[in-house]
């Protein structure tokens, strides 16, 4: 049974280095989930190793602070009412652009980070390496 | 300096006309408490329309944008709700009230410029969310029968609480043009 999902394209983060490399925007697509790919469906939904999942709900990322290996899979989801996005705050280095109530955006991590909602701004999360 | 003061004495007073729409504890019915609701919301995105018409300052017009996109999205939820429950949102003499008292609000935003715009924009944002998080959490909320619309209430107050503390950190911060 094909499964439509509205779903955004996970970025590797790998050449976050320089201030001059910009990430490129969050891509949102209409995927068919086919049988191969419903592992990708179950990380989504029940995240296993290498995938962590951050909730935006009520205004905040829950949990707000995280803590991965390099190379895991950060998955934001937005169950808010409002739009949201990802944006890392200090040098702007990476951003997922709008996440649209009900969808996603996810990033592989390669290094820590502190980012925040760049439309609310006072919303804030950090991740770091273990 | 005198302006500063005076300036934040009309954002108090804009609260307190706000919050004096509520100080005979009015008894509201769902289909009252939503047109309430849908009101106050509608008057915050006028007051952002303002802003984003008079500033220059690039965190006034990041804030204005936020408020008129969330309280769109809180209408629009509100809006659902209501037809999903076949309520029609009723005028009252509180929502009638706050739309009065928004246009004197407007009337003052609208004689401003510059930083005395931003500044008098920003202080009414923190007066007027102020007031509002009180009227939903002590009023609004207590007095709605229906668990859905309870519910919406309830689920709005930490974006209302958001919006506040945004307002205070840019009210902080001061304002000034940028670009």
């Amino acid at each position: 049974m094909k499964i439509t999902l509205l779903f955004l394209v996970i970025l590797l983060c790998s050449s976050c280095t320089g201030k001059d490399d910009k990430m490129p925007a969050a891509q949102k697509i209409s995927l068919e989930i086919t049988p191969g790919e419903q592992l990708l469906q179950k990380a989504i939904s029940s995240p296993g190793p290498g995938v962590v999942k951050v909730e935006i709900k009520g205004m905040v990322f829950e949990p707000k602070d995280i803590s991965v290996n390099k190379g895991d899979t950060v998955l934001w989801i937005n169950k808010d009412i409002f739009v949201h996005d990802v944006t890392e705050i200090h040098s702007k280095k990476w951003s997922s652009q709008q996440i649209e109530p009900g969808t996603a955006w996810a990033m592989i991590v390669n290094e820590p980070a502190e980012y925040y909602c760049s439309i609310h701004v006072v919303m804030k999360g950090s991740i770091q390496l273990n | 300096m005198k302006k500063p003061k005076v300036l934040k004495t009309i954002a108090l007073l804009s609260a307190a006309i706000f919050l004096s729409a509520f100080t005979d504890n009015p008894k509201l019915t769902d289909a009252e408490i939503a047109s309430v609701a849908v009101v106050a919301n509608q008057i915050d995105i006028s007051y952002a329309e303002i802003a984003k018409e008079k500033s220059k300052d690039k965190e006034i017009l990041n804030f204005a944008q936020t408020m008129a996109t969330d309280h769109t999205a809180i209408i629009a939820q509100a809006s659902a709700l209501v037809k999903k429950l076949g309520v029609t949102p009723k005028d009252n003499a509180v929502s009638k009230q706050l739309l009065s008292d928004a246009e004197n609000t407007k009337k003052m935003l609208r004689s401003k410029s510059g930083d005395a715009f931003n500044k008098a924009y920003v202080d009414n944002e923190v007066a007027y969310h102020k007031a509002v998080i009180s009227a939903v959490r002590d009023l609004l909320i207590p007095q709605a029968q229906n668990k859905e619309l309870k519910e919406l209430l309830q689920a709005v107050l930490p974006a209302l609480e958001t919006h506040l503390h945004h307002a205070e950190t840019i009210q902080k911060n001061g304002t000034h043009n940028k670009h």
